[in-house]
């Protein structure tokens, strides 16, 4: 049996979907979070069932390809979840008819149930359901709240005997809204208020400054925190005897020595220059990226559920269209800030063509990951904070300057903005901290192989020789353009499998303090680490993927050579 | 305030539930013709300056001062 969760976007369905599967799909408080169809699996009694979670449509005539996916996955269906918002019922409303209008079994799911008690809406669930002529459950998906009697109710889903006419929907709609709703009047609450205050320009912008400056404070003092006390003392304390001890073992000098210890550094394991795959290997993605991949997380998921994103997007609007893009595409770039896979996956909110191909290159060339800037910070740190502005200073620059002329060159259209803006609400700490975990076993899966795949490669090829040769063939570029030492070109190697590990390679090399903001600049923009380039081609197609990919082999050439002049 | 107008806007306003007829608060508008937001029922909703600039309104009585 095929179950599909339809509904208007931003109403809960990856919600109902986590509650209805056990899966943990990422729910955020914005419309567009889910912009592919997600399958699971669910059990109705004994009978299993696959479910699938649609991206939110407002109707079935379909205006926008995420809505003609959902009109063409209905014909797919046994049976139909509608996922309405109680909050917003008219309008929901309004995609519930149509269901109804195409004879597929159905049965609805009031979300939000909990909310229409202090937006002073009141709601005859029973009268509805038998004005309708279908099962209408009263749900609190986030919660769980009437998740049970939804699937205990899925079987009761059937075609409305109810029939209307399509050309007087709203006529209908008004008219069953009169019969089962009646609402109180109330006044503003606090947070409807904050939420307007957050758009409006006077307020809107100095509040988007300090979340900005607030964010950034509190994910370095997470961060750093937790490596302070946490990763390092574990690492120092619990893993050096033990890799020493190993060392002894493997004997000092030899080839399967080096690969797994790395060279010790006064007969001590030194995370940074070591260079093994059991010590720098592991301290890399565990010790030095996960705390700030967690601190990162757990503010962006924050902000994403209480709401405040579509705000933000309303406040650079205006910015964004200057560089061909619109005020949503902030989202993705945030996201990019974490990991540049979900970022560019996160393109697709965008309409066109145009849109998603300058945000997607933008991303990869300017937006630097979590994992490159927790290694960038901590190599930067020691010579002071001024060379740490410089280096995202230059990033920020490129990213206004090249998104600029994008937007300018590309063809295509950037459409306006038109989005709806979700209230603010007060984050449910099980989900959010659910969704956390969520991001960082996906982090943690994805990066520990690269990583130590990363640290195996550059080994064998030092080893090999391959580095150096290398090296002297592209020492005209490396040395006169951007000024580095012709080793520095076996982190450039190394950064396509991962960037954090390639910064790491910078360590030995000793390099002053201008090399290493210029190291650091050319690494995060030349080319995207494999697992963002595997995702570029799939989102971009492999024409438009060698565009991005040769704009931005020019971007660093441009910019590492002019750091190299002007610093 | 009243919508009385916008071309093939109208059916993307619809779906979301604003229609022809209906009452519409402004809650902010940007610098530099940058996005406005509007406010119906419980919906509120960012729609671009040209967008905006194509829905006409008028003013009720309780927005006089």
């Amino acid at each position: 049996m095929k179950i599909l969760l339809v509904g208007n976007p931003n109403v809960g369905k990856s919600a109902v979907f986590n509650r209805l599967t056990g899966a943990s799909v990422i729910v955020s408080n914005y419309p567009g979070t889910t912009v592919e169809l997600t399958r699971g699996s669910m059990k109705i009694g004994r009978t299993a069932a696959e479910l699938i979670d649609i991206p939110g449509t407002y109707g079935l005539e379909p205006a926008s390809t995420l809505e003609r996916i959902a009109a063409k996955m209905l014909d797919e269906g046994d049976v139909v979840i509608n996922v309405a918002d109680a909050t917003n019922l008219e309008r929901s409303l309004n995609l519930t008819l149509q269901l109804i209008e195409r004879r597929v079994p159905l049965i609805v799911a009031l979300n939000f149930w909990d909310e229409t008690r202090h937006t002073g809406v009141s709601i005859d669930s029973k009268k509805l359901e038998e004005l309708l002529g279908v099962p209408c459950v009263a749900t609190c998906a986030v919660t769980g709240e009437g998740i049970n009697q939804l699937v205990e109710r899925i079987p009761e889903a059937k075609a409305s005997p109810v029939k209307h006419d399509p050309q007087q929907r709203w006529h209908t709609i008004g008219d069953i809204i009169g019969r089962i709703q009646t609402i109180t009047h109330r006044h503003h609450t606090l947070l409807e208020r904050l939420g307007d205050f957050s758009v409006k320009p006077l307020s809107g912008l100095p509040l988007a400054f300090i979340v900005f400056f607030a964010t950034f404070k509190l994910i370095r003092l997470i961060g750093e925190t937790l490596i302070g006390l946490v990763t390092e003392p574990l690492f120092e304390n619990l893993w050096s005897p033990l890799m020493l001890r190993l060392s002894a073992f493997l004997g000092p000098g030899g080839f399967a020595h080096d690969l797994v210890i790395g060279h010790l550094v006064d007969g001590r394991i030194d995370y940074g220059q070591s260079f093994g795959m059991l010590t720098t290997g592991l301290f890399v993605p565990v010790g030095a990226v996960l705390p700030y991949v967690f601190a990162f997380y757990l503010v962006l998921s924050f902000l994403e559920d209480f709401g405040y994103l579509p705000r933000l997007a309303v406040m650079v609007d205006t910015l964004m269209h200057k560089l061909g893009l619109h005020g949503l595409a902030i989202i993705p770039m945030l996201l990019g800030l974490g990991c540049n896979v979900p970022g560019v996956l996160a393109t697709r909110i965008l309409e066109t063509r145009k849109e998603r191909f300058i945000a997607a290159t933008i991303i990869s060339i300017a937006v630097p990951c979590a994992a490159l800037q927790a290694i960038i910070v901590g190599l930067l740190a020691r010579h002071g904070l001024a060379d740490i502005w410089t280096v995202y200073g230059t990033l920020c620059l490129v990213w206004l300057v090249l998104s600029f002329i994008l937007g300018r060159t590309v063809k295509g259209r950037s459409p306006e903005i038109f989005m709806e803006v979700p209230p603010y609400r007060i984050p449910y700490a099980k989900g959010l901290l659910k969704k956390v975990f969520a991001r960082i076993r996906w982090f943690v899966k994805e990066a520990i192989p690269f990583v130590l795949l990363g640290v195996l490669l550059a080994n064998l090829l030092y080893t090999l020789g391959a580095i150096q040769f290398i090296g002297r063939l592209t020492a005209p570029l490396v040395t006169r353009v951007f000024g580095l030492p012709a080793e520095a070109v076996g982190a450039l190697i190394i950064g396509f499998l991962r960037k954090d590990v390639a910064v790491g390679m910078l360590i030995p090399l000793g390099l002053t303090h201008k090399q290493l903001v210029i190291a650091s600049v050319v690494l995060a923009m030349y080319f995207p680490c494999v697992a963002t380039f595997t995702t570029l081609m799939k989102e971009l197609g492999v024409r438009d993927m060698l565009k991005s990919a040769a704009i931005m082999l020019a971007a660093t050439l441009v910019v590492g050579g002019l750091l190299n002049i002007l610093l | 305030m009243e919508i009385t107008g916008g071309c093939g806007l109208a059916s993307k306003l619809e779906a979301i539930g604003i229609r022809q007829g209906k009452e519409v608060t402004k809650i902010s508008g940007q610098l530099m013709r940058g996005p406005v937001v509007l406010q119906h029922g419980n919906i509120r909703l960012a729609l671009g300056f040209g967008m905006a600039s194509r829905i006409l309104v008028e003013v009720t009585e309780k927005d006089r001062p």
